[in-house]
């Protein structure tokens, strides 16, 4: 992954964003403290990052409005240097992740992400009798291959629902 | 956007299990780790305010 610029990330986000090691933290607010985190996937058919947000005090945020806008100042800096495709999976954490994927989601709307990026989200079987998972892909509408990773996308979490646990 | 087929290779249902497995795991390991970090920093923050008492107050 090519490294993103911190100080192009603070020319826009809320919250001041900085790096350790690869990892891009911020505080809000509230005191909560949060971070970015992009891990390579392991699916040799196409490049993607496994981007994942964690909430490091655990406690329940408030609604805030500048959470996501710093989430999203961190992936426009990844997709400005990475045009790869973004995978996200809702935390499963306080069995909160239907209402992560519903904000993350309506943030993404509305913050007019989607004049340049495909988003879509799917609802998976959990590995507990019953639960239920949130996967998200995002990637960009100049990516070459949008048509066919998203089609992939479709298939691969269609099938998985089809599989006894 | 309607998607079609895909002309990626398949994966078996084992495969694209165990790769979200693995996803899942990582996102669980970096959890742990966010929370490790904030106790830890929570701790230094008690013991250089107590420190901060003991020489100065």
């Amino acid at each position: 992954m090519k490294r993103l610029d911190v100080n192009l990330i603070n020319l826009f986000s809320s919250y001041h964003v900085w790096e350790e090691s690869n990892r891009f933290f911020f505080e809000t607010d509230f005191g909560l403290k949060y971070f970015v985190d992009f891990t390579l996937d392991d699916n040799p058919q196409r490049v993607a990052y496994w981007f994942n947000l964690v909430n490091m005090s655990g406690e329940a945020s408030p609604n805030d409005l500048k959470i996501w806008q710093t989430v999203f100042c961190v992936i426009e800096e990844f997709f400005h240097k990475n045009p790869d495709i973004l995978l996200y999976l809702c935390s499963t954490k306080g069995g909160q992740q239907a209402q992560r994927a519903r904000l993350f989601s309506y943030w993404f709307n509305k913050a007019g992400q989607q004049e340049r990026y495909y988003f879509k989200t799917a609802e998976i079987k959990g590995e507990e009798p019953g639960s239920k998972e949130y996967i998200a892909i995002i990637i960009p509408r100049s990516h070459p291959q949008a048509e066919d990773v998203l089609a992939y996308f479709d298939e691969e979490t269609a099938l998985f629902n089809m599989m006894k646990p | 956007m309607e998607a079609n087929k895909t002309t990626f290779p398949k994966r078996t249902p084992e495969e694209i299990r165990a790769w979200f497995r693995r996803a899942k795991a990582r996102q669980q390991q970096l959890e742990e780790e966010g929370r490790k970090m904030y106790e830890e920093e929570n701790r230094l923050k008690t013991e250089s305010k107590q420190y901060y008492e003991l020489e100065f107050a």
